[in-house]
């Protein structure tokens, strides 16, 4: 069961710095996935000009015959955005938490150069553990807003894994206060 | 500091009451994206002339239907991407939402699009798109006087 069959991530000028794919059939190669995101970037873009109303920032949902597209918009211009079975709930919370996991892991990576791909393991790690949560369904809320870090108590497989979640715990508090 | 507490980035308006009014503006295009019928009902915003709006929305729709066929997560063998495909072949979507309105689009077999803008809020339309399709069968396919491709009066 796939709940999320890919994310992505554009960067304010549409280019993709980040993809990733939790198995959809037939993985688009890398040059469709380079194009794909641009044009999302303009679709993007077009609705904002088509709005009846002002103050349009965009497409948030997309509905399809086989998926439902999620995106968010940093206030900087960057796009995540998410490709998940139809009827996926929670998925802005997910968006946000990963744009909280860009935040930390990439953009305080002194190594890390603006508008460029990611290529951060912190950030993978992460990532890779924020998805996973969400496709196990007795723990697939943990990250829904107003309570990003449930203090559950995980199977302390790793113990470095742990000392990250410690730590960033600690941060995160110290930041409240 | 919670930066990301109860309220939203991008609030959107007021939900309107029952009594009142949820649509913005209707089109109907035809498969060669002549467009057929204009409706507005509350448009405040302005930007474009008619006929650029039209093919704008037009243009809009038809890179969407290219981007989800492309994207499609459930098949294998995708195409390329701007191939032009014919109607009902590949994935389509059938909505999308912004923060200030949501689309439901509808492509009948023959390629004619019904499209209705309305408040972000409102529930599934495509019942209402079908509504609409039969109307348009029943009274602009079967009216003698009506010549294909033309605008509806």
């Amino acid at each position: 069961m796939a709940a999320i069959y890919s994310l992505y991530i554009i960067n304010k000028s549409g280019g993709l710095i980040f993809y990733k794919d939790y198995g959809s059939a037939g993985r688009m190669d890398t040059n469709d996935s380079l194009r794909v995101a641009s044009l999302w970037h303009s679709m993007h873009a077009i609705s904002q000009q088509l709005s009846p109303v002002s103050g349009c920032s965009g497409i948030e949902l997309l509905q399809a015959d086989s998926f439902d597209l999620h995106c968010f918009q940093s206030l900087t211009g960057t796009k995540f955005f998410v490709v998940c079975e139809p009827g996926t709930q929670h998925m802005e919370g997910l968006l946000k938490f990963i744009y909280e996991l860009y935040t930390d892991y990439v953009l305080k990576n002194p190594f890390y150069e603006m508008e460029m791909p990611i290529r951060c393991e912190l950030f993978d790690i992460n990532l890779t553990q924020a998805v996973q949560k969400d496709r196990n369904p007795s723990s697939s809320i943990w990250w829904v807003v107003g309570s990003p870090y449930c203090a559950s108590a995980q199977d302390g497989a790793d113990s470095d894994e742990d000392d990250h979640q410690q730590s960033r715990k600690h941060g995160r508090k110290e930041l409240r206060n | 500091m919670q930066f990301f507490g109860g309220s939203e980035i991008s609030p959107s308006p007021p939900v309107p009451t029952a009594s009142g009014n949820n649509a913005h503006m209707m089109y109907v295009f035809n498969r060669n994206g002549v467009c057929l019928l204009y409706r507005e009902w509350n448009r405040p915003l302005r930007t474009l002339n008619p006929q650029q709006d039209h093919k704008l929305m037009f243009g809009l729709l038809f890179s969407l239907k290219s981007l989800t066929a492309k994207m499609d997560p459930t098949t294998a063998d995708r195409g390329n991407l701007g191939v032009p495909q014919l109607p009902g072949q590949g994935c389509s979507f059938h909505s999308f939402r912004t923060n200030t309105y949501k689309l439901t689009f509808m492509e009948t077999p023959s390629g004619l699009k019904i499209i209705l803008v309305t408040h972000p809020r409102t529930g599934d339309l495509r019942e209402s798109l079908n509504h609409i399709y039969n109307l348009y069968v029943d009274y602009v396919v079967k009216n003698p006087l009506y010549s294909p491709g033309t605008p509806i009066r």
